[in-house]
């Protein structure tokens, strides 16, 4: 899974930090998915989109179906 | 800058459980330890005040693991794993030892051993997220 979510952060210019407290995770947590380390569960996937005021498909993106697109 | 929502969850709270577990745990283990050395009449108050306080370590880990995040949960169950496997090939390499009578006793070092390992594996395992 690709995520945008460093570049809608750095839009925004707020830290890792400031979005952590505003989901209501660790600031490692929002690191580690921005690194692709960590892939979100659906709660905080939307809970981050949401932040943006984004769906969650313009936040992350699914790397399958980017190539099933591709194909089709 | 736009500006956030404010806080969610308080950071503090996670950290303030897991720093109470550590201390039920500690107390826990020096009040079993001291409790073999008094009298059989004080080991009976010593060893209802361990159990006490193990409780509150069960209760606060428990807490820990309500209030955590779905990342701190990842790492606690890779945790959990290292301290589960560890613990078994510990006690095996122990019980063989006793089998050839290296050593004796020690049956109360599990719980101990175990929450060790979970400790070093918290430490390991966040390290993998860091930057």
């Amino acid at each position: 899974m690709k995520t945008r979510l460093r570049v809608l952060r750095a839009e925004m210019e707020w830290s890792q930090a400031d979005l952590a407290d505003a989901v209501g995770v660790t600031r490692q947590c929002i690191n580690a998915v921005e690194t692709g380390k960590y892939e979100p569960g659906l709660d905080l996937a939307f809970k981050i989109a949401r932040i943006f005021g984004k769906n969650v498909e313009d936040v992350f993106l699914y790397e399958g179906s980017e190539t099933r697109a591709g194909q089709q | 800058m736009s500006t956030l929502p404010g806080l969610q969850q308080p950071k503090r709270h996670r950290k303030n459980t897991l720093r109470i577990f550590y201390v039920f745990v500690f107390l826990a283990a020096g009040i079993f330890t001291v409790a073999v050395e008094v009298s059989q009449a004080a080991q009976v108050v010593l060893f209802a005040l361990g159990i006490v306080l193990a409780g509150g370590g069960i209760w606060s880990f428990l807490r820990f693991l309500k209030v955590a995040d779905t990342h701190q949960r990842l790492i606690n169950h890779e945790a959990t794993s290292f301290a589960f496997v560890g613990s078994l090939l510990l006690t095996l390499a122990v019980g063989i030892l006793q089998r050839f009578g290296f050593i004796s006793g020690a049956s109360l070092l599990l719980p101990v051993l175990m929450i060790a390992l979970w400790s070093v594996g918290l430490i390991l395992f966040s390290w993998r997220y860091q930057e």
